[in-house]
């Protein structure tokens, strides 16, 4: 991969991580705090933590030896 | 619950354990970096179940489980954001294995140290670790040891406990080094992923009804612990001063982040991150489901870390299950206090002492492999004697571990991704943020209702950006290593 590119998808994996945790942070905070549910924030961090997770083995995926 | 069951039970753990230990010895072949890195030649699936059982700690099964039941949700948040920090591995990972293998490396601050050509470097943030990393290992050890005296009704003592957790922490680690630990680790991280599973779906179907009613018996209690703050203790700015530390873990403990040199190539490094996160995804939520469950079953405890010890001990878990569990968290235990001892070791005897000869021969390598020996029984009496003093200071650094660890996270983030920074930078940074760090923590002081996580990471990323503005960079060391970084990912598509 060329070097340009590389440094765009490092920079969008990087950003979109960034907005994730902000999002972890802020979300349940501001949003879900008046649902006392499963729906609220117990499943929003589930699925942050899945995507992140999704993120992280994608950025591993481009690896070539 | 029986004595006789809890002595069975942690007699066949040992033996079991210790058959594994001694069969990575026969695997073992001479040297330092053998020693400290298993040859930097472990495959994906050990490294995976070893970073896991490094990582998770007693901490999980008693103390998140205790946060889960006393402060509601906000604890499956912050282990979650914890989680995601481990995407910085995807990033620094790789950079920190290739650099490894090319100059290496065998600790993390060693690194650090060459980098910025200045062992003054290496040598703060080994002795920072050290003042950090022992009191944890001994809240670990105090963590097995009132786990046993609690479910033997205190028949078993306290002191048993310790004494038997710091035995075999030092057999495995003294036994084959890394190697032992590795595979040690992953016996271990094999019984408490399943021990916890296994427990939690037995209590959750045969007690509570069943996952859905399970939750809407917790949306009914009182005090909101679906939501959050829910019941209180998880304010924003306490959820924000205990994530954000751990958010860096992954590269600030020195035992974890040395885990980044071990791999045997890019594709064992990658399993390894994939194992861990599906591994850290499950145990987080079954930890925090057993916090819940103990909630429900056991209310009104005044001591939220007795919630786990009393449920097992509880008419709802039979004692088979209890003894498996049990034996699930003194695994937890000592997996990650073994590779604290061993690293602490690696630090003292390439970073304090100041050996960090590139081609060591052979009577060199005797020398340190023995230095490093003796170095793992010293932490250990430390380790052991603070735990038995069960003094509230150890409980006050153990926190602070996580906080004053930081330290290191801006030179880290510097030495791969910014040339200009400088070793005057980095070690103002680890100084200044250690004292911040120590002097909150003890004086209980939070600046505008932050605390003292929040402010390391803070001033220590300020002082480490400004004081290396105003002064030197090692040009020349700083081109070589990133240049060589830059040059490998781009080969080898890394981001």
């Amino acid at each position: 991969m060329d070097n340009k590119k590389l440094k765009k998808l490092r920079i969008i994996y990087a950003a979109l991580i960034f907005l994730l945790v902000i999002a972890a942070f802020a979300v349940p905070y501001m949003l879900l705090n008046s649902i006392n549910l499963f729906r609220g924030a117990f499943l929003f961090w589930s699925l942050f933590a899945v995507i992140v997770i999704f993120l992280t083995i994608k950025i591993t995926n481009y690896w070539r030896e | 619950m029986p004595t006789t069951y809890l002595y069975l039970a942690v007699i066949l753990y040992i033996i079991i354990g210790s058959i594994v230990a001694l069969m990575a010895r026969r695997e073992m072949d001479e040297g330092v970096v053998e020693y400290f890195l298993s040859g930097r030649n472990t495959n994906g699936f050990v490294a995976a179940l070893s970073y896991s059982a490094t990582t998770y700690s007693a901490f999980m099964m008693v103390g998140l489980a205790g946060f889960s039941y006393s402060g509601g949700v906000g604890a499956l948040g912050f282990e979650l954001v914890y989680l995601s920090g481990l995407s910085l591995v995807a990033f620094f990972g790789p950079r920190f294995w290739l650099i490894g293998k090319k100059n290496n490396y065998v600790s993390p601050y060693e690194m650090l140290g060459d980098r910025y050509q200045n062992h003054w470097i290496a040598f703060a943030a080994s002795l920072s670790a050290c003042v950090f990393l022992i009191p944890y290992l001994a809240v670990q050890l105090m963590g097995v040891g009132y786990l046993l005296s609690g479910l033997s009704g205190g028949e078993i003592p306290f002191a048993f406990g310790v004494g038997i957790a710091v035995v075999l922490a030092i057999a495995w680690a003294l036994i084959a080094g890394m190697k032992s630990v590795t595979w040690t680790d992953s016996l271990q991280s094999l019984i408490m992923i399943l021990v916890s599973i296994i427990i939690l779906f037995y209590v959750i179907y045969q007690h509570l009804g069943g996952f859905r009613e399970f939750f809407g018996s917790l949306s009914a209690l009182e005090g909101d612990v679906l939501s959050v703050p829910g019941p209180g203790f998880f304010t924003f700015k306490t959820f924000l001063g205990l994530s954000l530390p751990w958010f860096f873990f992954s590269i600030s403990n020195p035992q974890v982040s040395q885990r980044l040199f071990i791999p045997r190539d890019l594709k064992a490094m990658k399993t390894m991150i994939k194992g861990f996160l599906i591994f850290g995804f499950i145990y987080t939520i079954v930890s925090v489901i057993w916090g819940f469950s103990a909630r429900l079953l056991i209310p009104g405890l005044a001591n939220a870390d007795l919630a786990t010890p009393e449920l097992l001990a509880s008419q709802y878990v039979p004692t088979v299950l209890a003894l498996v569990a049990m034996v699930g968290i003194t695994a937890a235990a000592i997996s990650t206090i073994d590779s604290i001892m061993l690293t602490l070791s690696s630090l003292v005897v390439r970073d304090v002492f100041k050996n960090m000869e590139d081609d060591l021969n052979q009577s060199q390598n005797l020398r340190q492999l023995r230095t490093a020996k003796v170095v793992i029984l010293i932490i250990a009496l430390l380790g052991f004697f603070f735990a038995i003093q069960e003094l509230d200071l150890i409980a006050t650094l153990s926190v602070a571990a996580s906080v004053g660890l930081l330290v290191v996270v801006p030179s880290m983030f510097g030495a791969f991704f910014w040339k200009k920074s400088t070793a005057i930078g980095s070690l103002s940074s680890i100084i200044i943020g250690s004292i911040i760090a120590l002097y909150l923590q003890f004086s209980g002081w939070s600046p505008l209702g932050h605390g003292a996580g929040v402010w390391t990471l803070l001033i220590s990323a300020a002082v480490f950006v400004l004081v290396s503005l105003f002064t030197q960079p090692p040009v020349k060391k700083a081109e070589e290593f990133i240049g060589y970084i830059n040059q490998e990912c781009n080969k080898k598509n890394i981001l």
